[in-house]
Formats: C-alpha cells, structure tokens, sequence
C-alpha cells in the first residue's frame, strides 16, 4: 500500500453518526445560493466555453471526415487511430462521453493531435484543470506518425489529417463557435446513424468488458459500423465540399498555412450543413 | 426611448414558433429551492407550446406577473397561482408544493403566510397523490447511498432534507430524467447540485472539513494525543479532497470514505467502471502530489 493509500485508508467514515454533528446551528458560513451552478467548481464560466468548443470541434471533425476513415479499423472492435478519433466525437456529441475519453487518449497515444485536443477540451468542461492543462501540452508534443498520410486522395480537406496545434485552434475555436451561433446545423443521415448506434453498443461492451477501458463495443462492431457507412456512403450527404483545390496543396506541413485554409472552410462547412 | 430592436420575425419562420417575446433567465438572485420548482415549470411551460397570452387567459392573472413568475423577478409567489400554473401545465402538485414551501422559508416568509396561501387550494390534499412506481423503486434502490453522500457534507438534518428535495425534484422533472441518456446519471446530478447548494463553501469550494470527526479510525484512537494527530491528518485530506473537480470528488467519497466497491459506484453513478477507475487515479495522483510530495533531492545533482 503506497502512502496515499494508507492515508485514504484512514479517511474511512462512520456510516450512522451516534453524536450530532455541530451543536453549533449552521447558520454560518452561508450556503452556495445557486443550485444550477453548485455542481460546477468555480472557473464555471471557462467550463461552459470549453463544453461548447468541444462540441463544435466535434461536430465539425465529424461531418467533414470521410466515411472510409471511419470505417477503418485494427480489429473487429477496435478502430484504428483516426477512426477511434471521429466514433469518440460521436458518443461525445450524445452526451455520453466517458467511453469518449479512452478513444480519444488512444488516438492521442497513436498521435492524433486533435484527440489530444478533445481531452483537454473534455477534462475542462469537466472542471478538471490540472488533467486539462496535460493535454493541453500533449497537444502540441503529439506527433502524427512519420508516414505521409497517402490515403487522402480525394484531394478535400480533412481536419483529422492536419497538424494541430494548441494555439492556432484556439483561435479557430474561437471562429467556429462563433459562426456555429449562426447557424442551424443538420447532421448527414450517417452521422445520425451512428449517433443512434454506438452509444448504445458501446453501453453494451463496458457491461460485458467491465474491466477494459477502450470500448470494446462487441465482435460485430466493424461491421455493423462499415454496414451503417455504406448504407448512408452518398458522397453528396457525407462530403458535399466540392473538390476544388488542387490535390496536395493541403498535404503541406506548414500550420499556418492549413490554419489558414481551415478559417477559409469554415463558412462553407457551415452553408453546407444549414441545407 | 428608442429601445433596441428586436430582429424582425422572417415570414419563411416556421409556425411552431412560440409568438412574442422570448422568456428570459431565471434571475441570478433567485435560491436552490425555488430554482428547484421554476426550472421544471418552465421546462414544462416551453414544452407545451402555449403563449403567456393562452395562460393568462386560463389562469386569469396578468400576463406581466406570469413573465416575472417564470423569471423569478419580483416578490416570491403565491402558492395559489403556483397551484393554477400547475394544474395548466400538467405538472404534479405534491413535490412541487414541498418545494415551493421550502423556497417559502427560504424567502423568510413566515409560516403563516406559507398556510394562509394554501388555504385557497383546497384540492391540495386531494392530490397529494404517490409518485409513480419506477419513482419509488428507484428511490429505494439508491436512497441508502444518496444518504451516505450527503452525510459526508451535511448535518443529519440538512442531509434529510437534501435528499427529500432530490426525490421530490426528480419527481417534477420524471420524465425527462427516464428520456435522459441514463436516469442514474440525470438523478445523481441532481441530488449533487441540491446537496451542494446546502453545504457551506469557502473560496467556491465545498467545506468537507467536519468528515475529519466521523472518521472510523478516530473513533478506534484512545490516546488524547492520538486522536488530535487523527484529526489534524484527516482535516488536511478533507480539504484537500475539496479541491477535486466534481467527477472526482464524487467517486473519492463513495470509495475511500464509505468503503463502496468501484462496481457499485459506477451503478450509482450511472457512469461506466472503466470512468469510474480513471477518476479516482487522476484524484489519487492530485491528492499524491498535494499531500505525499516526493522527498526533496539532495543539493544540485545534475
């Protein structure tokens, strides 16, 4: 037992208290007035922010990922990197982020730089600077694998295949919950799809697999995913953008040149979606 | 005075839109308690999609206090248009009526005042009617721990009514919490948010300093001297343990200060074990770090 656990140990309480408390009538220090905000630890206000900037940034990596992304995976229940990205930005854009958290620190272990931003976005809003303020670092010292990624050869945008860093995002944070205020977004009918699907699947596999953090979501998972994909694969509801770029002139290293492209997409991921 | 104005509404808005002006906030001054009530009223009153205008003709009462009542401005309401306002919008009158009495006292109403509103609702009695079965259930299943999780915040008093509040709360708010993704979980967040709203906080952090007396160990010490350094060992925990984000703190509680296996907490929680394990790690690293720092090096080795 290591010394934090014997101190734990001690902290034990008495389940049926046999002296009152305080003879002293609490009357002081005075409660918190506010029920709704009691929950939350004081910086509420920056808690609120990174919940809505998580969502966004959920949203947009998940309409603007190609469906075969998603539908890569190493096993039949786990996803390789990118595609563990994107299914743990849909359970989070159901509310049911834990399964979310162990995807995205897989992605992030596997060099996805945005899934390490998701974490700190998610362990914000949960209150959690110290975690946060990690995450927030690894953001930037996430490395994506040394290969180039050859696979995007549509020659479309993709934000999970760009480099991430801490501050060019906040400032795209900044612009895309800003104009996501301005808008009523639709989800493609696949998003919906698996909105629909993996919260309940992945419910499921943490019953069945109590022990396991990554979700393990059962053996049909794959499948039922790349079923879910290809049913809904119209490239004209997933991926509407039209290719007008040159291919490869996203595929440069230099940040500032996709943060750039990434602010020039953004309003047209946004009239996109409004359809 | 030119006020500024409101964008027109676009002939192409669809007709479900609710006509007028939209109901603003709940007023930031407005307690735990009645927040408890007005929340799910107005849930219940944006739902139904009638306009201030429809319910000021059913109730017979001014549209302007309906919108102050809705918003929690002006002076604490009384019980009889509370009691109209619910029977309108279909909202079940017992739980609401504990808490509004609650809120009442809050509000330093006196106990007079809180009778001589109920007496022009005779059917109060009438419809002091149970809460639904799955309500009831549920409440058995997880009353025991919601006690035990209060307790470690609140006197025995508090705690009681902290957690009558909760059930109560969940009563009015039902359905939404059966919609939720997990009841479990929509029901815990509301006995944390009722629980908290009555602990004492210091600097925005909750007070958990007088757990340091309930502990079991400080109950096994003899020695005069023994129990002081218990005491001084286990209020540093406390406050310590204080500073955990919510999430955290929760899962601490149920499994170190009340010995709960991680199986239960995930169950009472409604959250998956595997959340569970990981909050009470990176809790257990924040504590490591607060309370056992690594010893100090010895001079500049490089």
């Amino acid at each position: 037992m290591t010394g934090i656990e014997e101190l734990l140990s001690r902290a034990l309480l008495v389940r049926e208290r046999t002296l009152p408390r305080d003879t002293v009538p609490a009357s002081t220090p005075r409660p918190m007035p506010d029920a709704a905000h009691a929950g939350l630890n004081p910086p509420s206000g920056s808690s609120h922010a990174a919940a809505e900037d998580l969502r966004a940034l959920c949203e947009t990596l998940v309409q603007h990922t190609p469906p075969h992304t998603v539908a890569k995976f190493v096993t039949d229940q786990v996803p390789e990197p990118r595609a563990a990205l994107i299914l743990a930005c849909v359970l989070q854009l159901t509310d049911t982020d834990e399964g979310a958290r162990f995807w995205w620190q897989y992605a992030a272990g596997a060099g996805q730089a945005a899934a390490a931003y998701c974490l700190y976005l998610h362990h914000l809003a949960l209150g959690e600077r110290d975690t946060a303020d990690f995450w927030h670092r690894q953001t930037d010292d996430v490395q994506p694998p040394p290969q180039p990624p050859a696979f995007d050869h549509c020659g479309t945008w993709h934000p999970a295949d760009h480099r991430i860093t801490s501050t060019s995002t906040t400032h795209f944070m900044r612009i895309l919950r800003h104009l996501a205020k301005q808008t009523v977004r639709s989800r493609p009918a696949g998003v919906s799809k698996l909105m629909a699907y993996i919260p309940a699947a992945v419910t499921a596999g943490y019953l069945r697999e109590p022990d396991t953090e990554l979700p393990l979501p059962g053996r049909e998972f794959a499948r039922r995913i790349n079923s879910l994909l290809t049913a809904a694969d119209r490239p004209s509801i997933w991926d509407s953008r039209p290719a007008r770029h040159a291919p490869g002139a996203y595929t440069s290293p230099d940040t500032r040149g996709v943060d750039r492209e990434r602010r020039q997409t953004i309003p047209e991921q946004m009239g996109t979606a409004k359809r | 005075m030119i006020t500024p104005a409101e964008p027109p509404a676009s002939p192409g808005r669809p007709s479900s839109a609710r006509p007028g002006r939209k109901l603003g906030p709940i007023a930031p001054t407005v307690g735990s308690a009645h927040r408890a009530w007005l929340h799910p009223m107005r849930q219940n009153y944006l739902a139904s999609g009638l306009t201030l205008n429809d319910l000021s003709t059913r109730v017979r009462f001014a549209k302007s206090k309906l919108s102050e009542l809705l918003r929690g401005v002006g002076l604490y309401p009384r019980w009889e248009i509370v009691y109209l306002l619910a029977t309108e919008l279909g909202m079940p009158n017992w739980p609401l009526y504990q808490l509004w009495c609650q809120a009442a006292y809050e509000a330093h109403k006196s106990s007079e005042w809180v009778d001589n509103c109920t007496e022009g609702t005779p059917t109060l009695t009438a419809t002091h009617t149970a809460p639904p079965l799955e309500h009831r259930a549920f409440r058995e299943l997880v009353e025991t721990d919601y006690h035990l999780f209060a307790q470690a915040f609140l006197d025995d008093d508090q705690r009681d009514a902290a957690v009558d509040d909760t059930f109560d709360i969940l009563w009015l708010s039902w359905d939404d919490a059966l919609a939720s993704q997990d009841t479990r979980r929509y029901a815990w967040n509301v006995l944390r948010a009722t629980v908290m709203a009555r602990t004492p906080h210091r600097d925005g952090w909750p007070e958990l300093g007088m757990a340091a007396f309930d502990t079991v160990a400080l109950k096994s010490c003899t020695d005069p001297a023994d129990r002081l350094n218990q005491i001084a060992e286990s209020l540093q925990l406390f406050t310590a343990m204080s500073r955990l984000p919510a999430h955290q703190l929760d899962v601490m509680v149920l499994r170190w200060l009340y010995d709960m296996p991680p199986e239960n907490v995930s169950a009472l929680l409604g959250v998956p074990l595997a959340a569970v394990r990981s909050n009470e790690r990176h809790a257990t690293r924040f504590l490591e770090s607060v309370l056992c720092p690594p010893p100090p090096t010895e001079g500049n080795t490089p």
